[in-house]
C-alpha cells in the first residue's frame, strides 16, 4: 500500500477504466450530437395580435374551456427573453395556464437596437405596456385585465398598477424586485457602487452579453465549470442534451437593454431604492404604492440568488390593497418557471387565486376592433401549425433536468431542508397572512 | 509509510508530480518535434506545452516542496519566470515585458498570487510613471486633434489592460485557495485512511470549496472596487476607441454613430410627441362622443 491509501495498480486500473468510459461516451455522443435533436423552445402556438415598434403581443391559442374570463397579460423582463415561460412542452408555464383555462397574452419585448437607446421606463410602462393593456381591454370589452409580471417585468407591472389601477383587476408579481436595499444578493451588493452610466454612454444600450457575463460571475464555479462538466458527463444522453441545449438557448439569447431604461432602473431602484418608498417618478408622475389597490399575490424563490426574498417580501406590506398574499417557494430564480415540480404548485395556485377573484360575466372578443392609438393590429399570424390535440397534458413530467439544476446554484442546506411555502390565502375574505405550510418535496 | 516516495517536505505526491511533469513534458516535446516535422505546430500542442511548463513551474508551490537551491536563493527559480511570462503573456502583458520587469527587479513575491500581483502592480506603476506622461504631452499643429485622440486611445488601452489583468488575477485567487484547501483536506483524509476511491468524490468536494471561496471574494470591497474599475476602464476604452474610429469614418461617405444618435434622438422625441397628441385627440373624441350621446 502506498501513501495514497490504495495500491498503484488499483489507481491505474480505475484511471484506465475512466478513460475507457470517457472514450465510449464520446463515441456514443457522436450519434446524439450528429443526430436529430429536438431543442426548439417556445413551441406553444400563438398569434401576434398587436405590434408596436419592436414589441409584439402574443395571444396563445386556447387548449381548454375558459375557466377565468378576464384575460391574463404576462410581462417578462427586458433582460433575457420571455421564451423561458414556454421552454418546452410539458414544462411550460404558458401551456399549463392554457390547459387550466386561462386566456393568455404575453409581451415579446423584441431586440432593442441602437435607436431604442433613449427609451425610458416611462416609454415601456406608460407607452408600450399601457397600449397593450388598452388593446386587450378593448378587444375583450373589459374595463380591467389581470396582470402578471416576471422579474423586472414585475417591477414594471407594479409601477403600471400604481399609475393605472383602474385598468388592472388582479396583480401577480413573480420573482419581482421591489425593495433593493438588501445585501442578500450579490447583484444588490455590486450595483451599489457601480457607475453603469459610463457603460451605457459608451455602448448606447446595455449589452446583453455583458449582463450575461455578470450573471455568470455570480457563481463561476457552478455556472462556468460544473455545468459543463455535467454536460460532458451526459454527452451521450439525448434527453439531457436536448434539455441542456434548450436552457442554453434561453440563457444566451440576451437582447441588449435600452440604455436609458436600465440607467433609471439601476439608479432609481438599485442605488436609491425609490420604488418601495413610493418616491420613484415615471413619466413625471410619482409611483405611489398605496395606489396598488387591486388584489396582489407576490411569489418569490427562497433560494433566488438574483432577486432574493429580501428584495421581494416587503411589497405586500407597502401597497394599498387589503387583499395581498406572499408565496415563498423553495427554489431559485428560474426554478419556479422551468421545474415541473414547482409548476405543479405555481400555476394551479395562480389559477385558483384568479378564479377566487373572478366575478365578471364572460365578455365577447372583438377580433377586428382597432388597437390603441399608437399601435397597429396585425392580421392574426399562425405561429406554428401544431395539432392542439397532440399537446401533452398539464405538468406531465416531474423530473427536473440536470441542466436546470445546474443553472441555479443549490446550497448544501437547501437540499436538506423540507420544502415550505407561505400559505396562500384564498377565498372571499383575504387578508395579509404568512402562514407556512409544507408542500410535497 | 514509505518516506522515499515523498517530496522534500514529506508530502506524498510531490515526487510523483515532479516525475509526471518531466515525463509528460518530454513526451510533449517529442510529439511537438514529430508534428513540426510533419506540419505546422497546432495550437493544442502549444497549449499543452504551456500548461505543462506552468504545471512544472508551480508544482513546488502547490505541493509545498522546493529545491534546496531555490530555498537558498532570494530569487524565484527561472522556471517560475517562464511560467509567469506565459500566464501574464496570455493575460495582456507581453512575455518580453514580463521578463524586462523581472530583470529590473520590479516583480517580487514567492507565491503565485504575489508574483501576479507584483507583475500587475509593476506594469501599472511603470505605465503611470513612464508612459502616461509621454502620451499626455500637449500636441500642436494641424494634426493636434487626431494625435490627441490616438494618444488618449493608447493610454486608455493600457489602463484597460491593467484593469483586466487585475480582475483576472482576483478571479484566480479562489482557484488557488481551493487547491490549497483541497490539499489540506486530502492530507487529513489520508491520515485518517478515509480516501475515496472515485475521483468524482474529490471533484464534488473541490467544486464546493471553490464555490465558497468565490462567494467570499465577491462580497469583499476589494472585488467590488476591481469590478468597478474594470467597468470604468472598459467604458473609457470603448469611448476613446469610438472617438478615434469616428474620426476615421468621417472620411468615408457613411454616417457615424454620433450622427445617427442625433437622428435617433429626434425620432424618439417626435414619436413621443405624436403618441401623446394622438392620445389627447382620442380622449377628446371619446369625450365628445359621450357628450353627444347625452
Amino acid at each position: 500500500m502506498n501513501t495514497f491509501g490504495m495500491p498503484v495498480d488499483d489507481i491505474m486500473t480505475k484511471w484506465l477504466k475512466g478513460l475507457e468510459q470517457s472514450r465510449e461516451r464520446l463515441l456514443k455522443s457522436k450519434d446524439v450530437l450528429l443526430g436529430t435533436l429536438d431543442t426548439e423552445i417556445a413551441k406553444t402556438p400563438y398569434d401576434v395580435v398587436y405590434e408596436e415598434d419592436r414589441i409584439k403581443l402574443k395571444h396563445y391559442r386556447p387548449t381548454s374551456e375558459k375557466q377565468v374570463n378576464t384575460p391574463l397579460l404576462m410581462v417578462y423582463a427586458l433582460i433575457n427573453r420571455e421564451t423561458m415561460l414556454d421552454l418546452q412542452p410539458g414544462r411550460s408555464v404558458v401551456q399549463n395556464f392554457l390547459n387550466m383555462g386561462i386566456d393568455v397574452y404575453m409581451i415579446d419585448w423584441g431586440y432593442p437596437a441602437r435607436k431604442d437607446r433613449y427609451l425610458t421606463i416611462d416609454d415601456h410602462v406608460n407607452g408600450y405596456l399601457d397600449n397593450v393593456v388598452d388593446f386587450i381591454r378593448d378587444r375583450h370589452s373589459l374595463p380591467k385585465i389581470n396582470l402578471m409580471g416576471i422579474c423586472m417585468g414585475g417591477t414594471f407591472a407594479i409601477i403600471y398598477s400604481a399609475l393605472h389601477p383602474e385598468k388592472i383587476q388582479n396583480l401577480i408579481t413573480t420573482v419581482t424586485p421591489s425593495n433593493f436595499e438588501t445585501d442578500q444578493g450579490l447583484l444588490h451588493i455590486w450595483t451599489k457602487g457601480l457607475d453603469l452610466g459610463r457603460i451605457i454612454d459608451a455602448y448606447g444600450n446595455m449589452p446583453g452579453d455583458l449582463l450575461n457575463l455578470c450573471f455568470l460571475l455570480l457563481n463561476p464555479a457552478r455556472l462556468v465549470i460544473d455545468k459543463y462538466i455535467g454536460f460532458f458527463e451526459n454527452i451521450d444522453n439525448k434527453d439531457f442534451i436536448e434539455n441542456f441545449v434548450r436552457m442554453e438557448k434561453w440563457i444566451f439569447d440576451s437582447p441588449d437593454v435600452p440604455g436609458e431604461t436600465i440607467r433609471q432602473f439601476v439608479e432609481d431602484c438599485y442605488q436609491k431604492n425609490l420604488l418601495i418608498q413610493s418616491k420613484m417618478e415615471v413619466g413625471g408622475r410619482l409611483v405611489e404604492l398605496k395606489n396598488v389597490t387591486m388584489p396582489l399575490i407576490n411569489i418569490y424563490g427562497k433560494y433566488d440568488h438574483l432577486v432574493p426574498p429580501g428584495a421581494c417580501n416587503l411589497l405586500t406590506s407597502k401597497v394599498g390593497s387589503k387583499d395581498t398574499e406572499d408565496l415563498c417557494l423553495e427554489t431559485g430564480h428560474i426554478g419556479i418557471y422551468v421545474s415541473s415540480k414547482f409548476q405543479r404548485q405555481f400555476t394551479p395556485k395562480i389559477v385558483q387565486w384568479l378564479k377566487d377573484r373572478e366575478g365578471t360575466p364572460e365578455p365577447k372578443i372583438h377580433e377586428n376592433r382597432p388597437a390603441a392609438e399608437a399601435g397597429q393590429v396585425s392580421e392574426p399570424q399562425p405561429a406554428q401549425a401544431v395539432d392542439l390535440k397532440s399537446l401533452p397534458p398539464l405538468a406531465m413530467e416531474p423530473k427536473l433536468t440536470e441542466a436546470v439544476r445546474r443553472a441555479e446554484p443549490v446550497s448544501e442546506n437547501q437540499t436538506k431542508q423540507k420544502a415550505k411555502t407561505h400559505k396562500a390565502v384564498s377565498g372571499a375574505s383575504p387578508k395579509k397572512k404568512k402562514a407556512p405550510i409544507e408542500t410535497a418535496a | 509509510m514509505d518516506h522515499n516516495d515523498q517530496g522534500t517536505n514529506g508530502l506524498p505526491w510531490s515526487k510523483w508530480m515532479e516525475s509526471s511533469a518531466n515525463f509528460w513534458l518530454s513526451a510533449a516535446q517529442s510529439w511537438q518535434e514529430l508534428s513540426t516535422s510533419l506540419a505546422d505546430v497546432s495550437r493544442s500542442e502549444e497549449y499543452m506545452q504551456v500548461s505543462l511548463a506552468i504545471w512544472k513551474a508551480f508544482q513546488p508551490l502547490w505541493t509545498g516542496t522546493q529545491s534546496s537551491e531555490a530555498k537558498e536563493s532570494s530569487a524565484p527559480p527561472f522556471d517560475l519566470l517562464q511560467a509567469l511570462m506565459r500566464v501574464m503573456g496570455s493575460g495582456g502583458l507581453s512575455e518580453e515585458l514580463v521578463k524586462w520587469l523581472w530583470d529590473k527587479g520590479e516583480i517580487t513575491g514567492r507565491s503565485i498570487e504575489e508574483l501576479q500581483r507584483g507583475a500587475v502592480k509593476a506594469w501599472t506603476g511603470f505605465h503611470e510613471k513612464e508612459i502616461q506622461p509621454l502620451l499626455r504631452i500637449p500636441q500642436v499643429g494641424l494634426t493636434r486633434v487626431h494625435q490627441e485622440k490616438i494618444n488618449r486611445f493608447a493610454d486608455k488601452f493600457n489602463t484597460y489592460q491593467a484593469a483586466i489583468m487585475e480582475f483576472r488575477m482576483l478571479l484566480a485567487v479562489p482557484m488557488e485557495k481551493s487547491f490549497i484547501e483541497m490539499k489540506e483536506r486530502l492530507d487529513k483524509l489520508r491520515e485518517q485512511g478515509a480516501l475515496a476511491e472515485e475521483f468524482k468524490v474529490y471533484y464534488g468536494m473541490w467544486i464546493k470549496v471553490l464555490e465558497n471561496h468565490y462567494m467570499s471574494l465577491f462580497k469583499t470591497d476589494e472585488y467590488r472596487q476591481a469590478l468597478s474599475r474594470l467597468l470604468d476602464e472598459t467604458a473609457a476604452f470603448k469611448i476613446t476607441g469610438n472617438d478615434l474610429l469616428t474620426e476615421f469614418l468621417e472620411f468615408l461617405p457613411i454616417p457615424t454613430n454620433r450622427e445617427m444618435d442625433e437622428v435617433y434622438k429626434e425620432l424618439y422625441t417626435l414619436k413621443k410627441q405624436t403618441r401623446q397628441a394622438n392620445k389627447k385627440i382620442s380622449n377628446l373624441e371619446a369625450a365628445l362622443t359621450k357628450k353627444d350621446a347625452q
